[in-house]
């Protein structure tokens, strides 16, 4: 079900923006890497820009703006100089999402259950899509929590779909499991595509085909004009507690290769043409929910629980470069001239060099510094013993919500004019050079 | 972790004039975690030995009962740990270090996961000092080497439990499940009382019972995981099933 705005169905078809990095990941393929000047060292936080709740969302940059959503359920459009808002978009559920721009129009989906056109120099609404309603992946005993015949819903499951634009068609999924193709123009839905759990997945780009995960363990290729599907490739199942199943993270494709990560513990090469495994990097039961990015022959991504920084090679897998980081990585890694911008869960963003891995500077929020509760140790690490004391439902619910109190870096970095923006759950949007 | 309640005798825990305060006695306040202040009950009295014994009750945080390690009284100065009830290394053991006043004050500092905060704690009543269920000898028969299979989530598990007592103490356990990865479990507790055989690894919360069948060849019993529960028979190694 859709309602469309009269204003919009004057639009015109809107262009293809791949590559112009007004999306997540910095275009349509995903890939994470900006063509410009990060910082080489850490001078200062330029600004920051408050927002009422957690920032899951990653930030995307047209014409000199910051988009971003919070969980206070707004969408914000920040001038990215002085940090200075330039107007806000009130929906009625947490903008874990991340938007994207094509032409003079904003694309983004909210916890509330629907999809938002907006005109991105007012914020004016041009129309909403009602999806089948949101949901967070759930499952019984899920992580083990307790008493085990009750359904729990996933704390971690923390990101909405962010849409992808291409040639005036606008695509992401929802957590009604269905993956969505709707005009870009007006919001009149094109195709629907069924899978069998919440798809909060990002959708990447390549060739005419769109490659997106489920948590119903496929991962799937999509024919973007037609809705057909031109493969699945099956990851890993966990039966028992759920733990070890589901495409979180979304994928890049490069060179006719997708790179993808999994709670399976895999980082997998699929080939993008065929649906076939090229390799995969197991990870020892540590999901990878980063979104891979690809450079040069080389794919960089980090880990959750082991909470490991790797570049490996792109045709092969093997083991490049290998860093102990300290927390939980969820963020994904942003690339600009051979520096790796990391958002990390303990409240730090680290400069790594592509080629080592080795860290360059790294940058504490305040909230990390305070550590409330210990939910760190004094290195930073996660003081996992303060934090999950007990297994019942409500008590890890809680405890997530606790680990995520030191300023967690769960949104991506975007780079441009030599600055880091990213935010933060501790609700600020930081600009850091 | 089993524990039973046992009272002790104590002394007066009035404070002594024109001597060292007595610490004896339950000591209730908070710990001032940044954010978050965390209740602390302290239970410390002498032993029929004259030794000093404590326990730990940390509200909301699980703990009741912790025995007290590495418990030192010196004059007015008490220092002990908690094990591994606030986390094993590298997190713990959490550490306290405190001074008791004549006033029914005891303050310090507590350390865990290389953080540090001040407590303090008042007089609140006699020691209700908690004492940790030991671990016990086996059987001869239950000595050696046993071997298992179970299987989870469709996965093939492959056990190895390998039990010897030592003289005087209690028994050790090496307790290894081989499945997409290979984990010694740190066992925490082991008994043998009326045939029942009980280990326990607290900290994945992992529990085998089981008693030895007629020709002390197997152990036939169930593998606990959590909410899960599942068959598991050990066969001594080298005898077929």
């Amino acid at each position: 079900m859709k309602t469309t705005t009269l204003a919009a169905l004057a639009l015109a078809a809107l262009p293809a923006v791949a590559g112009s990095g007004a999306m997540f990941r910095g275009g349509a393929n995903h890939d994470g890497v900006y063509a410009t000047e990060g910082p080489r060292d850490f001078h200062r936080v330029k600004w920051t820009f408050p927002t009422g709740d957690r920032i899951v969302s990653s930030p995307v940059m047209q014409d000199g703006t910051i988009y971003f959503g919070s969980d206070d359920g707004n969408v914000y459009a920040v001038d990215a100089a002085t940090g200075r808002q330039l107007w806000k978009f009130v929906t009625r559920g947490s903008v874990a999402s991340t938007p994207a721009v094509a032409g003079d129009t904003l694309y983004v989906a909210s916890f509330d259950g629907r999809f938002y056109a907006l005109n991105a120099k007012t914020g004016a609404q041009r129309w909403k899509f009602s999806t089948g309603g949101e949901r967070h992946f759930e499952a019984k005993n899920l992580h083990g929590m307790t008493p085990a015949s009750q359904t729990y819903f996933d704390p971690f499951d923390v990101y909405l779909s962010s849409p992808v634009v291409v040639d005036g068609l606008v695509y992401f999924g929802s957590g009604d499991g269905n993956f969505y193709a709707l005009e870009a123009a007006t919001g009149a839905m094109k195709w629907k595509f069924h899978t069998g759990d919440v798809v909060h997945s990002s959708p990447a780009y390549a060739g005419g085909v769109l490659f997106f995960g489920s948590w119903d363990s496929y991962f799937y290729a999509v024919d973007a004009r037609t809705g057909v599907e031109k493969w699945r490739f099956h990851g890993g199942e966990d039966p028992v507690i759920h733990n070890q199943v589901g495409f979180q993270g979304s994928a890049a494709v490069v060179d006719g290769v997708v790179y993808v990560g999994c709670r399976d513990s895999n980082l997998y090469a699929i080939d993008a043409a065929t649906g076939k495994e090229k390799w995969k990097f197991n990870n020892s039961g540590s999901w990878v929910i980063t979104s891979p990015a690809v450079i040069d022959g080389k794919v960089v991504f980090a880990t959750s629980d082991s909470s490991l920084f790797h570049v490996v090679d792109a045709d092969t897998g093997k083991s490049i470069a290998r860093q102990q980081s300290k927390a939980f990585m969820f963020a994904s890694p942003a690339i600009a001239k051979g520096i790796v911008y990391q958002g990390v869960l303990n409240g730090t963003l680290e400069a790594r060099d592509l080629y080592t891995g080795e860290l360059i500077w790294d940058y504490q929020t305040d909230a990390s510094r305070e550590n409330k509760a210990w939910a760190l140790t004094s290195e930073r690490r996660f003081n996992m013993p303060m934090l999950f004391r007990r297994d019942n439902g409500e008590a890890q619910i809680l405890s997530v919500a606790l680990e995520f109190s030191v300023g967690s870096f769960l949104s991506s970095p975007l780079v441009a004019n030599g600055t880091v923006y990213l935010g933060s759950t501790d609700g600020n949007l930081y600009a850091i050079e | 972790m089993l524990k039973i309640l046992v009272p002790l005798l104590l002394a007066s825990t009035a404070a002594l004039p024109c001597a060292a305060a007595d610490p004896s006695g339950r000591w209730s306040g908070t710990a001032k975690v940044p954010g978050r202040d965390m209740p602390i009950v302290l239970d410390l009295a002498k032993d029929g030995s004259g030794a000093w014994a404590g326990s730990l009750i940390v509200p909301g945080f699980d703990i009741k009962g912790a025995p007290l390690g590495n418990l030192k009284v010196a004059g007015d100065n008490i220092s002990f740990d908690i094990g591994d009830a606030l986390g094993a290394e590298p997190y713990g053991p959490a550490r306290f270090e405190a001074h008791a006043d004549a006033g029914g004050t005891m303050s310090g500092e507590l350390s865990q996961g290389g953080n540090k905060a001040p407590f303090t704690l008042k007089r609140s009543g006699a020691a209700q000092v908690e004492l940790a269920v030991r671990s016990t000898a086996v059987s001869r028969e239950t000595e050696g080497r046993w071997i298992g299979e179970y299987e989870m989530g469709g996965y093939p598990r492959h056990v190895t439990v390998d039990i010897a007592n030592r003289p005087g103490a209690a028994a050790t356990v090496e307790f290894v499940v081989v499945g997409k990865a290979t984990t010694k479990l740190p066992v925490d507790f082991v008994s043998e009382q009326e045939g029942l055989l009980r280990i326990q690894c607290s900290a994945y919360r992992i529990n085998f019972e089981g008693r030895l069948d007629g020709d002390k060849n197997r152990i036939v019993g169930t593998f606990e995981n959590g909410p899960f529960e599942l068959p598991l028979t050990l066969r001594r190694e080298g005898k077929a099933s």
